[in-house]
């Protein structure tokens, strides 16, 4: 093959084409997963810029995802071979530091371009003096160093004690030099001055080679046992998960020209659309549960934690009880839920406008609908429609300073405090959503009386308190201005001020410096959680928790687990490292966050080879019982309505809110949060949802079915090929040939539409679930025939028949048409009723 | 398909080693106990009621416990309680079943009052982790998901949960009941009419079409189960067949139920208690909110009590009704106690030391255990006689859970897996 066709192949395939960076390096580095070649010259293409993502499918593969044109003032990385289709590159360093010459073999140029790793050469020199490989071996001061300031937390051997990380495949271990300043500027927690720049640098060495030399390695070999979906199917799960419909055709086409790329791309659309904010939403609300005081649990949940003192407008919309007027309510839920869903609507402002996330904790603004606007007594916003209340817009209150969700007052509500309290509850959840801290599993021995009156101060002077209460108290101290309720209400302007037997503000063991943060401390801290290495981690748990539906692996328990486990570990650790920093690098972009976990293995897994180890992957892939809100959407997509009740009623309560039955009824018993009481997803079936899902089938079987078959054929979605009035049986009572090819064309086309199964026909799926039509047929013509025709034989049951229209108009007027479905003389209705019930009670049906 | 025909389809067919993890667990035991957990979100005042205080001044001059009169503290056998309300406040109905004056003359004789509990905390989740698991720390189930798991893991309805702790670790799942009507459209889902009479219920489609499209859906699952090589898909099939496959006993559940399903925790009570009888579920929690009282502590706190206790009593009426009064032990308490003083807006805040109420089979009551000082300080008691004894221990909820689990028959791996270690105490006999 010519090599121009390869690499006019490849520049079709990229994405952007720009001008490389401005470094001068020519060294090749493999980091977070990928190989980066600086500069490589082709013939025809001049000097360019390869980058690899690393792969392992029983070998190290290296697959081509980027060729972009970079500047000759770049030494070069290495030679490409046109007749061998090779690339020998000089250096390669890694992560520990270590240098290789290696030489990659191109292997296959179908779809992707997939190279080898033909042969490396360690390069490192302490190596080449001593004529010999050796092993790493950690200097006598490294060891002392770590024991005496690094094991007491991350444990003798790095892999962590209660509370404290492990250090293999720890969040800052990407580099060492990244991780040294990490350590210089952040360890030990609360004594950093005990371990200066030297120090870091001996240690950073010392984690990276004891503890992390193999986990790329590790994740590679874990993670090349997985099988993963078609992109087509990959991407139907994409479209469900993001946006609650099917992929459309230009997506298909899309993922089915380009690749990778062009999944990016179609994830990359989905992302601009509204749906995908709903998701948003619901995946973080998971974790604040600010949707509390949502209308749903109260028609002024959130308006009624706002102080009439600071908001004289907050009930605006009342005029008295003797003045309402038909809009009340409707404005009365409008200006509740602009109030209660501010922080949630922050992250979508920021996502949808492609700011920083960090934006979510540094934003100096708060985010109002044009009916929360007036009672926060907001004047002079440009909304576009001041009668929507989904439009949001960025607002400052006077004299607050604002930092994001942490000065949100219904975050502060959520996670009130008390005068014994002293806003440590705060803390801790500003640990655990943040920081990915439970300091509630820092590991210390809680006294028997926890009254302590035996120490000044127990929470800075007993050792078994202040382990703990020296990490949060600090932080607890920074929410001093903001009182109980959420208001802002400096404690230095108080008559009683802050507490005097508490750690001062602070974070990470520094010091809040007072000057211009005085008053607003919670700024600095959201500046400071900004910067930590902890964010992108936590930002990453709660997203693979919306898009897996578990969260990510913990570590395993050293003492009673298998090393298989820890490799679980490290390997998914591993991979979320990757994901973190590429999500980093792009100034905290969301959106590639989401993109990259919905590219990696473990969201798109499917399969496992057959000598993978079960207990590797005893918790590998994506799939999880979808929640009652995406089952809802989904079946809206898939049908055009919601689960509600027979559609001959539907149109009495097609305009209400929370009328579909999955939304209210059913929500809370099939899993469903209120955030209040109820805050943790059911994500195993018991008995109950399961009959419900059994209700759920049937009843839309029996709403869908006629319905589909009295509409124009343009505009069913389920029956395509049959019409209702064609038997399969023939005047003989033969099956008739062309007929029941059209019965199998259909019946493939449903396992396609409703499960996303692509089935080749004659399929042994399709085969059965053909006879279970024919089986429901048989049977149903018997049971007319043994009545002799009885109407209530011969009648649809009066919920699944068609007699009326979706607006409630009747499709018989006397002697001018009749348009309704009510009987089926045929049993041909019920036995596709049959073919549809059973396959909305199936796994894939109900499962991501 | 029931669950036994079931059992042994998958015994015959060699898929019994595959059920779901909970099925390991099952142990021996009692078949025909129940548990109920009452929980009073939010953290109560136990000095409001179950150990009273009154309004004596404290030496360090930061006001009293209660606004009550000490001289209103009333016996009934051994149980103290405040006969009367403090003053300024709008008092209960007179004759709510929920009056301290009408409550505890009625269940006194049944109470086991346990005082002095330490939970160590005073943060809503740890309290609540803390006092319904045993456990301060994550990671533990709570004792009605242990009780389930120990009688019936395989039920699919073991446990109902209303809200509070219902941490079950993977046990058994939890069962999130909405109102009692909804059980009629999930006891028949194959009925349009699911409300009316067996003759009326005017089904979807035919029995004998609707037995094989069951079957169908059965067969479809045990296929995919064993073309997947993923574990976790394996395992999520496995639920979903067992969520299909217990034995439906939600009909009788419903005509257990009464005609019009109560709100709040009378509703709550009529449900577990039918389910229940009803053969169901083993254990349910049962949930109020609103004990939360930062502000205006007595006019909150009381109305907040007096429908907790008129639950109570419903739910003993709704277990008499149904015969249970011997195979029903309810286990009623906290996330934690409230503060012996009052703060600036007349509220009360977390304070670590609480109680617990306990009534029904296994319990003896008309006895009161543990106790505080009068700053609701815990009070070391001895462990064999229960009296004061400096020199005793102070009750935790480890003490608690570790009796509640010999009652309830936990053992073996489900006792190792989640251990307590305390001393074992003789509270309940």
């Amino acid at each position: 093959m010519a090599i121009w066709k390869i690499l006019s192949s490849v520049l079709l395939t990229i994405t952007l084409i720009m001008s490389s960076s401005s470094a001068l390096a020519s060294r090749s580095t493999l980091a977070n997963g990928y190989l980066t070649v600086p500069r490589i010259d082709v013939d025809g293409y001049g000097a360019l810029e390869l980058s690899f993502r690393l792969e392992f499918n029983e070998q190290y593969l290296l697959v081509l995802e980027q060729a972009i044109e970079t500047s000759m003032s770049i030494s070069n990385s290495g030679v490409f071979d046109p007749v061998e289709f090779s690339i020998e590159l000089d250096e390669v360093e890694l992560p520990s530091g270590k240098l290789y010459s290696a030489q990659l073999q191109l292997i296959s140029d179908e779809g992707q371009f997939i190279f080898s790793i033909a042969d490396t050469i360690d390069l490192n020199p302490d190596h080449q003096a001593g004529g010999t490989a050796t092993e790493y071996e950690p200097s006598e001061e490294a060891l002392a160093l770590y024991d005496q300031q690094c094991s007491g937390c991350h444990g003798e051997n790095g892999t962590g004690v209660s509370g404290s990380p492990s250090l293999a495949a720890c969040a800052n271990c990407s580099n060492e030099s990244a991780l040294s300043n990490y350590i210089r500027d952040n360890m030990p927690l609360g004594q950093v001055a005990s371990c200066d720049a030297s120090c870091a640098d001996l240690l950073a060495e010392y984690i990276l080679q004891a503890f992390n030399s193999t986990n790329q390695q590790v994740s590679g070999e874990t993670v090349g046992f997985i099988r993963t979906l078609s992109d087509s199917e990959a991407l139907r799960r994409a479209a469900q998960q993001l946006v609650s419909r099917l992929p459309t055709l230009d997506e298909f086409r899309m993922v089915a020209d380009r690749g990778d790329v062009g999944m990016r791309e179609a994830i990359s659309g989905m992302m601009n659309e509204e749906a995908f904010n709903v998701r948003l939403t619901e995946i973080f609300n998971d974790y604040l549960l600010t949707d509390k005081y949502h209308s749903r649990n109260g028609s002024e949940a959130a308006i009624s934690l706002l102080s009439s003192d600071d908001f004289p407008d907050r009930r605006w919309f009342d005029p008295g009880k003797d003045n309402r007027d038909d809009d009340y309510s409707a404005r009365r839920r409008a200006t509740n839920d602009g109030v209660a869903r501010e922080p949630l609507e922050l992250i979508n402002y920021i996502v949808r406008n492609d700011l920083p996330f960090t934006e979510i904790l540094t934003a100096d603004y708060m985010m109002v609908n044009p009916f929360s606007a007036i009672t926060y007594g907001i004047e002079n916003l440009a909304f576009q429609d001041s009668s929507d209340a989904n439009e949001y817009l960025p607002a400052r209150l006077n004299d607050v300073p604002h930092a994001g969700i942490l000065t949100s007052p219904m975050f502060l509500n959520r996670y009130p405090t008390t005068s014994t309290n002293r806003n440590r509850g705060r803390a801790r959840v500003v640990f655990d959503l943040f920081l990915d801290t439970d300091v509630l599993a820092i590991e210390g021995v809680r006294p028997g009386n926890s009254v302590d009156i035996t120490t000044p101060i127990p929470t800075i002077n007993n050792p078994e308190c202040s382990k703990c209460h020296s990490l949060i108290d600090p932080v607890a101290s920074i929410f001093q201005n903001w009182n109980y309720k959420g208001q802002y209400r400096p404690a230095r302007l108080s008559k009683y001020g802050w507490y005097t037997d508490m750690e001062p503000r602070g974070f990470n063991g520094e010091p809040m410096p007072l000057a211009g943060n005085i008053d607003s401390s919670v700024q600095w801290l959201a500046n400071q959680i900004a910067e930590d290495p902890r964010f992108p981690r936590a930002v990453t748990r709660i997203l693979m928790t919306g898009l897996t539906g578990k969260e990510p692996l913990s570590l395993p328990n050293s003492e009673s687990s298998s090393q298989l486990e820890l490799d679980a570990y490290i390997a998914e650790r591993t991979l979320l490292n990757n994901m973190q920093a590429r999500f980093v690098n792009d100034g905290y972009q969301l959106k590639t966050l989401i993109e990259e976990i919905m590219m990696g293995s473990y969201w798109r897994a499917d399969g496992l080879a057959v000598d993978a180890n079960p207990i590797a992957h005893a918790d590998t892939g994506a799939s999880y019982l979808l929640t009652p809100e995406q089952l809802d959407r989904k079946i809206f997509s898939l049908f055009g309505f919601e689960w509600r009740r027979s559609l001959d009623s539907y149109y009495k309560d097609v305009n209400s809110d929370y009328t579909s039955k999955l939304n209210k009824t059913f929500h809370q018993i099939y899993g469903g949060i209120d955030s209040d009481s109820v805050t943790t997803r059911l994500r195993s079936p018991n008995g109950l949802m399961g009959s419900m899902q059994l209700r759920m089938a049937n009843e839309l079987a029996c709403y869908a079915v006629a319905r589909d078959f009295w509409l124009p054929e343009a505009q069913r979605r389920l029956f395509l090929h049959v019409d209702h009035e064609v038997s399969p049986y023939n005047e003989s009572g033969d099956l008739d040939g062309s007929v029941m090819a059209s019965v199998r064309q259909n019946i493939q086309y449903l396992h396609t539409y409703l499960l996303g199964e692509d089935l080749v026909a004659g399929a042994e799926e399709l085969q059965i679930t053909e006879q279970l039509f024919i089986e429901s047929l048989n049977r149903g013509r018997q049971l007319i025939i043994n009545s002799g025709g009885e109407w209530s034989d011969v009648a649809l049951p009066s919920d699944c028949d068609v007699t009326k229209d979706f607006s409630g108009t009747d499709l018989y007027e006397k002697n001018v048409r009749d348009d309704r479905i009510r009987e089926d003389r045929q049993y041909l209705i019920r036995a596709w009723m049959a073919v549809v019930a059973y396959l909305l009670a199936d796994f894939k049906f109900l499962y991501s | 398909m029931y669950r036994r025909q079931f059992l042994k389809y998958l015994g015959s067919s060699g898929l019994g080693l595959l059920l779901p993890q909970q099925s390991a667990f099952a142990q021996q035991a009692s078949p025909d106990r129940f548990w109920i957990s009452v929980n009073a979100g939010g953290g109560w005042d136990p000095t409001y009621f179950i150990d009273p205080k009154g309004n004596r001044a404290r030496l360090d001059g930061r006001g009293p416990v209660n606004n009550y009169s000490v001289n209103a503290i009333r016996e009934e056998g051994n149980i103290r309680f405040p006969g009367s309300y403090p003053e300024g406040i709008d008092p209960p109905d007179a004759n709510s079943p929920g009056h301290f004056a009408n409550f505890f003359p009625r269940h006194a004789s049944r109470l086991l009052i346990i005082n002095g509990i330490d939970t160590q905390t005073n943060n809503h989740d740890s309290g609540s982790r803390y006092v319904w698991s045993g456990k301060i720390e994550s990671g533990y189930p709570s004792f009605a998901a242990l009780a389930a798991a120990t009688t019936a893991p395989a039920q699919p309805l073991a446990y109902i949960s209303n809200g509070g702790y219902d941490h079950t670790e993977s046990l058994v799942a939890p069962a999130r009941i909405g109102g009692g009507e909804v059980f009629q459209q999930l006891a028949f889902p194959n009925a349009s009419r699911p409300g009316e009479d067996a003759e009326n219920r005017r089904e979807y489609f035919a029995p004998s079409i609707y037995a094989e499209i069951e079957q169908a859906r059965l067969a479809r699952m045990q296929r995919l189960r064993t073309q997947t090589t993923l574990p976790l898909k394996r395992r999520q099939i496995d639920e979903l067949i067992m969520s299909r496959v217990g034995d439906n006993n939600l009909n009788r559940l419903v005509s257990l139920l009464p005609d019009r399903v109560s709100n709040g925790l009378e509703g709550q009570a009529e449900v577990a208690v039918a389910a229940f009888a009803s053969g169901v579920a083993v254990s349910a929690n049962m949930h109020i909110g609103g004990f939360d009282t930062h502000g205006n502590h007595d006019q909150n706190h009381s109305r907040r009590l007096t429908e907790l206790l008129a639950g109570l009593d419903h739910l003993w009426t709704q277990i008499e009704l149904n015969g249970l009064q011997d195979r029903v032990t309810v286990v009623v308490g906290s996330d934690f106690g409230r503060t012996p003083f009052y703060n600036e807006d007349q509220g009360k805040d977390h304070w670590n030391v609480t109680s617990l109420m306990m009534m029904g089979a296994g319990v003896r009551g008309g006895r009161v255990i543990g106790a505080t000082d009068d700053h609701v300080e815990a009070l070391s008691i001895n462990p064999d006689t229960f009296q004061l004894d400096p020199n005793g221990i102070i009750l935790t909820p480890e003490h608690i859970h570790l009796a509640l689990r010999r009652m309830a028959g936990v053992s073996g791996d489900l006792s190792s897996q989640f251990a307590i270690s305390a001393t074992e105490l003789d509270l309940f006999s």
